[in-house]
Formats: C-alpha cells, structure tokens, sequence
C-alpha cells in the first residue's frame, strides 16, 4: 500500500518504531477514555487508531525481516502504551475523589481545602489508636496535585487516596 | 497491501523453510488447534494483565509486559494466523482469546501490584469488623451512619490487591452478614500498617 515502506536500510526500523508508538498510543488513550466513559474522545481516538493500524502497519508487517525490525515492532509497541499513558495523565480529563485521612488534623485539612477553592466534606471515625477525620473531596483530576499539597502542608502524615468518579448530579467543582 | 497478503508474507518470514518459529505446522493436524489455543491464551493473558497495569498507571510494567508481548505475537501467534481457514484452527485461536482474557484478571487479582479499598457496612459488629482487621496488622477507619435499622458502621481498609480474598474472609468470619464491596483506589501519600 505504502510504496516507501520498501526503502530499505536502518530507516526501516526507525519507521515501524515510530508507527507503533503512534498507534498504541492512540489505542492505550482509547481504553482510558472507554473506563472513564468518555465516548467521543474513545471514537475519534479508536478511528484514527485502527486507520494507522491498517493503512500503514499492515504495509511494515511484510518487511519484518531482520531482528533490528522485530525488536523495533516489539519496542514501539511497548513505548506507544507508555506514552499514551503520559498524554492521558497530562489532559487529566475528567473528576477524581479523594479521601484523606487525619488522626488530629482534619478540621484544619477541611478549612485549607476550602480556603484553596475546593468543596470539602469532613466525617469522623474511629481507627486504632482512637478517632481520626475523614475529609472526603471531589476535584477536577487536573487539580489533585494541588490539593495533594495544600493537605500535605498541614499533616505530612495524612493517609491519602484518589479514585475515579464521574458526576451524576451537581456537586461544587471550582473551574 | 492487503492485512491477508501481509500476514502471508510475515507467515513466509516466520517459515522461511516451511516451517513456522517454533515449527507448528509440523505438529499432526489434530494437535495443531491446541497449539494455537495455548499461544492465544499465553499472549492474551499477558495484554490483559498490562491494560489492567495501564489504568494503574505504572508504567515500567507496563513498558516490560508490553515488549514480551509484542515479541510475543510477531513470533509465535502471526505464524499459524495463516493457518486459520481451517474451522478447528479458528476455533482454537478465538477459545484462545476468550480464555486469555479471563486467565489474566484471574492472575492479576492473585499476583498483580496495587491496593484496593474495601468498604464493609454491617449493621451490628462494626467494631468487631474493625478490631478484627487491626489484630492483623491492617489499618480500618469505623465511620458512623444511619441505617433502616438504626446506626450501623462503614468499615473502610486499604489492603494490597492479593490480600482482598483473604481479607474478605476475615470480615465475613467477623459478621456474616456484613456487606463488602470493592473499589479500586490510587494511594497518594501516608498509610498505616503493622
């Protein structure tokens, strides 16, 4: 189909590379926003990918004839899913939930939370050692580091974890 | 060039005198769909496991599982992919996918790296629940809430993903009608264990 693909010579190599990093990284974006129920982003990222796949991968698979090439297959392959895995934690689309656990310094955890701009809701527990506070907190993902460090700020030992959300009904989400 | 014509092409690379990589056409015709539904299975195992360390995020495995894998395929799997007019064969290879994919979230589950967070609401032993799992060194914040029958408790513990059945042996063993749920969480900072 590609008629330069039979150039031969070391460029060979470097262009399988570079084809399989493209398309695994459109397809390793494609299986993050399927999770994350972003449909359009899935369509677009899942056409272009199978298009790549088709048009110019099919061409390379008749030219795998030396190792070089094998190894070049193998190693975009695995680059191309690191890399669309870098590119979908720096759009950071969609909303996360963190909860964040303090034995002594939840009040203050919850007052800096909303002071950054945040909604923050605070319950209490009981642990080992007797009560701590749970502050629970939905951000946008682009802005966990953020309070990631306004929490640290305060209790460098609270107990910190995010998931994946997806809103179903308002809700505070400082823009 | 068409993918058929390609992968014919990539099948007389792998068979450069008749013979795939790891010789598979020289196996008797009724072994030879077994042979493809254990290649399959091998290489789907495998991707399963690395999208399972993609939404993870950890990268390094991923990078690692993807290479074996990709190795994986071009050697061993496209060489019967010619092979695949027969209906037995094709059989195999599709038995071979399906199978991958349940093998590598049961390999994951038992092997894989990561936390899970376990959310138990039981509406009398709470505190047993809780005591249960602090005796075994795992850290669990009780959380008061209102039930249909009066307060009841909302146990949440951090556990490495393999210690999830065991775990949820011990609360069962602690109230059996506690109900337990998963969720999967990316730990950010702090923790405590014994």
């Amino acid at each position: 189909m590609l008629d330069w693909f039979s150039i031969p010579g070391p460029w060979l190599g470097v262009i399988i590379f570079g084809l399989r990093v493209v398309d695994m990284s459109l397809d390793t974006l494609r299986v993050l926003f399927v999770i994350r129920g972003q449909r359009a982003a899935a369509w677009f990222s899942g056409f272009f990918q199978s298009a790549i796949w088709v048009v110019a991968i099919t061409s390379v698979l008749g030219n795998l004839d030396s190792w070089w090439n094998l190894v070049a297959y193998a190693g975009g392959f695995a680059t191309g899913s690191v890399v669309g895995m870098a590119i979908e934690e720096r759009m950071a689309v969609g909303y996360g939930h963190l909860r964040i656990m303090s034995p002594r310094r939840g009040q203050a955890i919850a007052a800096a939370v909303r002071q950054a701009g945040y909604a923050a809701t605070e319950l209490s527990g009981r642990g080992k050692d007797g009560m701590v506070s749970v502050v629970t907190c939905s951000v946008r993902r682009l802005h966990i580091g953020l309070v990631q460090r306004t929490v640290g700020a305060i209790d460098p030992e609270a107990f910190i974890t995010v998931q994946d959300v997806r809103p179903l009904h308002r809700g505070f989400w400082r823009a | 060039m068409e993918l058929s014509e390609a992968l014919r092409a990539l099948s007389a690379w792998l068979m450069p005198s008749g013979q795939t990589g790891i010789g598979l056409e020289r196996l008797p015709p009724a072994v030879l769909p077994f042979a493809i539904f254990g290649l399959r299975a091998a290489d789907l195992t495998l991707a399963t496991w690395r999208m399972l360390a993609v939404v993870q995020g950890r990268r390094l495995f991923v990078w690692v599982t993807g290479f074996l894998q990709a190795a994986f395929f071009i050697t061993a799997v496209a060489g019967v992919l010619s092979q695949l007019g027969n209906l037995w064969n094709l059989a195999g290879y599709s038995a071979g996918f399906a199978t991958g994919n349940v093998v590598g979230i049961w390999m994951e589950a038992r092997f894989g790296a990561g936390h899970s967070l376990l959310r138990t609401i039981s509406r009398r032993r709470g505190g047993a629940v809780a005591a249960a799992l602090h005796a075994q060194g795992l850290g669990a914040t009780e959380i008061a809430g209102q039930g249909p029958e009066g307060t009841e408790s909302t146990v949440l513990c951090y556990v490495p993903r393999r210690q999830v059945d065991p775990t949820r042996d011990l609360i069962v063993a602690a109230d059996p009608e506690a109900f337990v749920s998963v969720e999967e969480v990316r730990r950010l900072g702090g923790g405590w264990r014994a």
